[in-house]
């Protein structure tokens, strides 16, 4: 369960989001949709405390977090809550596939070489790259990349997993096999909560329990996929909608 | 009229010369692990602007820059018997300070001098880590130093290495001033071995030789260093060509409904792979 309340940051003065207040239970797939520039990667790492609110509070589950103090012991426990999946993957170059995906089990979990790589090796088959588990990420494709991204993420085994526009740095034909290691990972473990940022709107759609929109300033409005793409009701959202679609026709 | 050149003194000077290469070792080494342990200390004062801390470092790396070594020497040398009557006379305590090896002098002179040089490497290379890894390490949940030792220092070591291996080169051939301490070196055993027979010219063609040779060897061993570091970058792209990519897409999504091409059911049989 993650509690946001009266949450706000800001740089150099200018301000990302004020006041803002959102609950996600356990188990939702969260799609967070808006234009750029509106502060959505900036929420998504302040739950993972990336960068750190000015003022409100986050809970998530026994964690609270109330901005914008905390010690480094805590910031690392309530990062041990979520897991985060990042645009440009962030991937440890120095490190094999199996690498990267059992650094934070050794380091972190302090699990056995042997334990971490059990873990490991099912993580990245499950995201189909067994084939690439000696590789370096400089040998993968983007596609790829975010897979190990992915891997590297669950087998952390967080509560909460966070998509920060997971395709966004792709090739139009590499997005696929993204967005359908990502609707794996929704549909198998029902206790994961999942906040994704995307511009793949129908993928959003799809895969969404509830959709978030924001713009600068905070959340627009929120609903069901059904509600926000067929029947929205600010008119802000009804603008990006509709910008998106001409895109989408254009392209 | 004796030969102008003996060569073959050249080369049997060399064994005689080479048992001061110990010193020579000792300096290079110790100086080398000190500089690059207070190197990076000034290195991560200086990057997170520690307040007062920050300060007194540049003006040390500044003072360090600006001044010969060979004066550092001088300093150390005369210096650290300062401090020790200094401590003697407040504290009422009774150090030799003619008991204190010459070597310490110059271990402290060089291995300041060489931490000066090596934190501004340091800090070059470790701002120029990628702060998506780092980013990627503090999200899996590690501590600072967790990320310093894992991520930032590997990557950094890389940039580095170049830098910090032609400092060790220039160490080990700077060394040759610590005669200047009463430290026999290479260099002063030379001077000694030429004061006795007074061929100056084959003992110090004899220690060019050494030294050279040594250089050589360091580079090696600094050039398969590199390779082993580097290894993930030398390795050949290998992207799995489209073809590939459209069979394994097809066996996870594209199979049960659409792709009359696909040959594989396996993923309509086994979705959940996850």
């Amino acid at each position: 369960m993650i509690n946001i309340q009266h949450l706000t940051k800001q740089f150099n003065h200018q301000t990302v989001f004020e006041d803002l207040n959102l609950q996600i239970d356990t188990g939702e797939v969260v799609g967070i949709i808006g234009p750029s520039g509106a502060g959505k990667s900036t929420l998504l790492r302040c739950l993972n405390l990336l960068e750190t609110p000015d003022a409100g509070s986050i809970q998530i589950n026994d964690q609270k977090f109330v901005a914008p103090k905390i010690s480094d012991r805590d910031k690392i426990k309530f990062r041990q809550e979520t897991s985060m999946v990042f645009q440009q993957f962030n991937l440890f170059r120095q490190k094999t596939v199996l690498g990267n995906v059992t650094e934070g089990l050794i380091t972190v979990q302090k699990r056995s070489k042997a334990e971490a790589e059990t873990i490991a090796r099912a993580q990245i088959e499950a995201v189909g790259l067994t084939d690439r588990i000696d590789y370096y990420p400089q040998q993968l494709s983007g596609g790829q990349k975010q897979r190990v991204g992915i891997a590297r993420s669950l087998a952390m085994q967080p509560n909460i997993l966070l998509l920060d526009e997971p395709t966004s740095a792709l090739d139009t034909e590499l997005v696929d096999e993204v967005l359908t290691t990502i609707q794996q990972v929704v549909e198998t473990q029902k206790n994961l909560t999942v906040i994704i940022i995307s511009h793949e709107l129908s993928f959003i759609r799809d895969v969404a329990t509830r959709i978030v929109v924001f713009d600068v300033g905070g959340i627009v409005e929120q609903g069901t996929p059904t509600e926000i793409f067929t029947t929205p009701k600010k008119e802000r959202t009804k603008q990006f909608l509709q910008r998106y679609q001409r895109q989408a026709l254009t392209s | 009229m004796p030969k102008l050149i003996d060569f073959p003194l050249i080369f049997t000077n060399i064994p005689r010369l080479l048992k001061a290469l110990p010193v020579t070792l000792e300096i290079t080494f110790f100086a080398m692990i000190f500089g690059l342990i207070l190197g990076l200390l000034l290195a991560v004062i200086k990057i997170n602007k520690i307040p007062v801390l920050s300060q007194v470092s540049a003006v040390f790396v500044s003072f360090i820059r600006g001044t010969p070594l060979l004066v550092q020497l001088y300093i150390s040398y005369y210096a650290v018997p300062i401090l020790l009557k200094y401590i003697n006379y407040y504290n009422h305590t009774n150090f030799n300070v003619n008991a204190v090896p010459a070597l310490l002098f110059v271990l402290i002179a060089f291995s300041l001098n060489e931490a000066a040089y090596n934190s501004e490497n340091i800090r070059a290379a470790l701002l120029s880590v990628d702060r998506g890894e780092i980013e990627a390490a503090q999200s899996l949940g590690m501590t600072k130093w967790q990320v310093l030792k894992r991520v930032t220092i590997p990557n950094a070591t890389v940039v580095a290495l170049p830098t910090l291996g032609n400092a060790f080169i220039g160490l080990m051939k700077n060394t040759s001033l610590a005669f200047v301490a009463s430290v026999v070196d290479m260099t002063a055993q030379g001077q000694i071995l030429a004061g006795s027979n007074y061929r100056y010219f084959e003992v110090y063609l004899s220690l060019a030789i050494i030294y050279w040779i040594m250089t050589i060897i360091t580079e090696q061993i600094l050039k398969l260093l590199e390779k082993r570091l580097t290894i993930f970058q030398k390795a050949t792209q290998v992207v799995a060509p489209a073809s590939t990519r459209r069979f394994w897409f097809s066996q996870r999504l594209e199979a049960p409904v659409h792709d009359q091409h696909s040959t594989s059911h396996e993923a309509v049989q086994s979705p959940n792979r996850i």
